[in-house]
């Protein structure tokens, strides 16, 4: 049984959506990227995910996917964003004996195959918002893509989804 | 689209073009790591769409 159950917001959900979470509580960064984030859903440049804990039915955050080409060309979803609610970060779902964080990755990866069977995307980006969640992403299996930012600190990670892409020489 | 904090800003990712040797390598051979998770996942979405049917 899982323990986390997701679907996926629609545009007429997105203001009350985002009113479900408390984002005073995060960085001023995290808030003005939250408030791109909306509006780019809101003209279909993104889809939010949304997770629910299946116990109780309680909203516990969202990933945010979309397309991207910004790595040399080479097409690939990129995870935008993905938010916990503060009191599920680094806690660890008792069903899977993994962390919220993970299931999420999980989720995106098991995305990234269906889509992958009708689509040929064989890479998934993101680029954390700071280093902290970097190794938590490194720890997840994404490797970075070195000096691909201005900065370590900018650099693109990548999750492959091909054991081996002959395409890139 | 993605963002960084940059110089206290956030600022859009830059794109990357003309990938270096080491770079390529990254994009074009998975992990081990990347390989077992690609399977676990795989086998659940399997267990998932036999129960489903």
């Amino acid at each position: 049984m899982n323990s986390v159950s997701s679907s996926i917001l629609s545009i007429n959900e997105l203001n009350n959506f985002f009113k479900k979470f408390n984002f005073k509580q995060d960085s001023k960064h995290i808030q003005e990227y939250i408030s791109f984030i909306k509006e780019a859903s809101f003209y279909h440049q993104n889809i939010i995910h949304k997770f629910y804990d299946t116990k109780d039915n309680k909203l516990i955050g969202f990933v945010v996917l979309s397309t991207t080409k910004a790595v040399d060309n080479i097409t690939g979803i990129l995870i935008e964003f993905i938010y916990l609610k503060s009191e599920y970060r680094g806690m660890i779902d008792k069903i899977h004996q993994t962390k919220y964080s993970y299931l999420i990755l999980d989720y995106v990866i098991e995305v990234a195959i269906k889509i992958q069977k009708e689509i040929a995307i064989n890479h998934i980006y993101l680029v954390p918002i700071n280093d902290k969640v970097r190794t938590i992403y490194q720890k997840y299996g994404f490797e970075n893509i070195p000096h691909s930012g201005n900065n370590k600190f900018e650099d693109y990670m990548v999750f492959n989804l091909l054991e081996e892409d002959f395409t890139i020489e | 689209m993605a963002y960084v904090i940059r110089n206290g800003k956030l600022e859009k990712a830059h794109q990357i073009r003309n990938l270096t040797s080491e770079q390529k390598n990254v994009l074009r051979v998975s992990t081990q790591k990347q390989l077992d998770k690609l399977e676990e996942v795989k086998k659940r979405v399997k267990k998932k769409m036999s129960i489903d049917e």
